[in-house]
């Protein structure tokens, strides 16, 4: 039987696995929780966007026609793609390296991935501030060693924004990589090399594709969590750095205005939904592997 | 069987994309601390139940002994702690009809919003004694807890010209005070202060002349870093990332007294206040009124402001601080006059078309 280079196994072995036919009833628990903690909420956030107290659209309406909110949306998806892009090309080395060594040191570097992850998110933004800032440790720096004459403008912009995210957002990329990357097989690779591929072509034509899963589930994960983030801009950005969920944020919270608050949400879910959906046209969203 | 996986694979994702909500954090937090919850009852006599909801921090720690503490022991009432304030988690208590809260301390500005939502109980002044309260204090629905100011505040040691900044109009100078300055994102306060510096006589500001207040604002719009969160302008100070900050008065004293070198003046000062509000629905609606009362004497809110420097409404408080101390507070009778009421209820009319501006000018 010809193996199924995509999902690592063989139709025979698929066939093993407990079989997904009727109602599975393990999973009616879980049914039942995403029911009434995601879907009925969803719906309930719905209706708020579109009654207000009768049926309206007005809410809609404003968010189209204001500008200001249509570049905000833009905004959030740009710095989403951006900082999926930066954590794909820092990540990948890494996970290579973590697949590619032995375990001891395997061991000791995955900690050095996983310990910031453990540290509070507000704790490393600040901590990013102090980097970056005017005053900070990095233009210091820079300066005392002459290779700059003026402080560089690092944070409270968009650059900020972006070094905040990808710094948060890294495990995210390097943990369904490397998982991934773990079960490829060298050997292929080996074999290709030896058929007399060059390490370039062996790269490209065998470890990248065999690797594709882990790029999309990294992807999407880093994307769709990045655009969710408000802290993290609100800290780190200047003025031109709103992102969306600031705005939600701000309607539910501040403004009681849930009618508008929602439907910047559902705006933004429908935003993403394309997005996945074009995703899947493209690439095909059963490529994505968290793991074996 | 493919399209199985690829139906799991949509699931997890849309299951991500709904919890998109969870990844920030409170945006909202006046004191920036971790939720404290304090349920251990104290007494055992049956003086019934209370659950007051506060900012969580330093000043909760000093609400507790000044307030929360005393009114266990002199009543008995079982009284719970809970934090942060959510005036968003309010609305859903009151609209799900499931209020866990009784007394809620909310910023002034919030107020009319959760009158006009009718998210409140009105005050019931048979129990709460106003005699002595400063008469912007008393509302149908609120008691002001205490005002804080928002500011002028600078770093003594990062003076460009060794000159310290002394009025709105400096704020907006260029020319005499190169470099960035820090300003709270938000049209509230922002708009009143352009106002102030372009010559607009303090009893003349509202309603805001906002044409005039954003071209005011243009003109040191690329000098301009924005805060969210009170700690912020004090750490951009303290860091001498800005040269001046609009900040809320308490924070830059209190960095002051923990020997930063920075200080604030009064003049022309934007004050609003705290207060504490009962939501629709209260159990223990009773036991809050009286609550309101016993924490809106002059006693319990000079032992409070004894170590949060914002200002009593309670005009008693005075005479239990120490004269020096009481002068440096915003409602002591010479700083309250150099300042202005917010104007809340011009505010909640307004604020949703003049933010819709204000977001597209900081984008342009």
């Amino acid at each position: 039987m010809k193996p199924d280079l995509v999902h690592g196994v063989t139709a025979d072995q698929k066939k093993a696995r407990i079989p997904i036919q009727g109602v599975n009833l393990l999973a009616i628990p879980a049914l039942i929780f995403v029911l009434f903690f995601f879907i009925y909420p969803l719906i309930k956030v719905l209706f708020n966007s579109v009654l207000d107290p009768s049926f309206t659209l007005k809410h809609y309406v404003r968010f189209f026609s204001e500008p200001a909110y249509l570049q905000v949306l833009w905004i959030t998806i740009k710095t989403g793609l951006l900082v999926t892009f930066i954590c794909l090309v820092l990540g990948y080395p890494v996970a290579y390296m973590l697949a590619s060594v032995p375990d001891r040191v395997r061991n000791l570097l995955l900690i050095f991935v996983l310990l910031p992850f453990w540290t509070s998110f507000l704790v490393r933004t600040y901590a990013w501030i102090v980097i970056l800032q005017k005053e900070g440790i990095l233009n210091k720096t820079l300066l005392a060693l002459g290779i700059i004459e003026e402080p560089m403008k690092m944070v409270h912009n968009t650059f900020g924004v972006i070094i905040g995210l990808v710094h948060v957002l890294l495990p995210f990329m390097i943990l369904p990589l490397y998982s991934v990357m773990k079960n490829i097989d060298m050997d292929l690779v080996k074999s290709a090399q030896s058929l007399g591929a060059t390490p370039y072509k062996s790269f490209t034509k065998v470890f990248l594709p065999l690797s594709f899963p882990g790029i999309a589930a990294g992807s999407i994960l880093v994307f769709i969590i990045s655009i969710g983030y408000y802290v993290t801009p609100a800290l780190l950005g200047g003025r031109k750095d709103t992102m969306i969920s600031q705005l939600i944020a701000q309607q539910i919270g501040e403004q009681l205005n849930w009618g508008f608050g929602s439907a910047i949400a559902l705006v933004l879910l429908v935003v993403v939904l394309g997005l996945l959906y074009l995703f899947n046209r493209y690439f095909g969203l059963e490529k994505i592997s968290f793991g074996p | 069987m493919k399209k199985w996986s690829k139906w799991l694979g949509f699931s997890v994702i849309f299951i991500l994309v709904l919890s998109l909500a969870a990844c920030g954090g409170n945006t909202k937090d006046e004191t920036g601390s971790a939720p404290t919850e304090n349920s251990s009852p104290d007494k055992t006599s049956d003086g019934g139940q209370l659950v007051v909801v506060s900012w969580g921090g330093a000043y909760q720690d000093a609400q507790r002994k000044a307030m929360f503490e005393p009114f266990k022991q002199e009543t008995g009432v079982n009284l719970v702690e809970d934090s942060p304030v959510d005036i968003g988690k309010l609305k859903a208590m009151v609209k799900g009809e499931n209020v866990q809260w009784d007394v809620v301390d909310v910023l002034g500005m919030d107020v009319p919003k959760l009158v006009s939502e009718d998210l409140l109980e009105p005050i019931d002044y048979t129990i709460v004694d106003k005699t002595d309260m400063l008469e912007s204090a008393v509302g149908e629905y609120n008691v002001d807890i205490d005002y804080y100011s928002t500011v002028l505040s600078y770093n003594n040691e990062n003076l460009p010209n060794g000159k310290a900044p002394e009025s709105w109009a400096d704020f907006f100078d260029k020319e005499k005070f190169p470099g960035t300055r820090a300003l709270y994102k938000s049209p509230i306060t922002t708009l009143e202060i352009a106002l102030l510096a372009d010559g607009v006589a303090p009893d003349q500001l509202y309603p805001l002349d906002v044409d005039r207040a954003f071209n005011k604002l243009d003109s040191i719009k690329n000098e301009i870093v924005w805060w969210e969160q009170g700690a912020q302008p004090v750490q951009l100070l303290s860091d001498k990332e800005v040269v001046m900050a609009v900040a809320w008065n308490g924070r830059i004293a209190s960095a002051a007294k923990e020997g930063q070198p920075l200080a604030f003046t009064y003049d022309d000062g934007i004050l609003d206040s705290e207060a504490w509000v009962v939501p629709k629905g209260a159990k223990n609606k009773e036991t809050a009124m009286k609550f309101i009362q016993f924490a809106s004497q002059g006693k319990p809110q000079a032992e409070l402001l004894n170590e949060i420097p914002y200002g009593p409404t309670n005009k008693k408080a005075f005479d239990f601080m120490e004269e020096s101390y009481a002068r440096s507070l915003p409602t002591y009778p010479d700083n309250f006059d150099k300042q202005i009421i917010l104007d809340v209820n011009w505010w909640n009319d307004n604020f949703e078309t003049i933010n819709d501006r204000f977001q597209e000018w900081l984008l342009k």
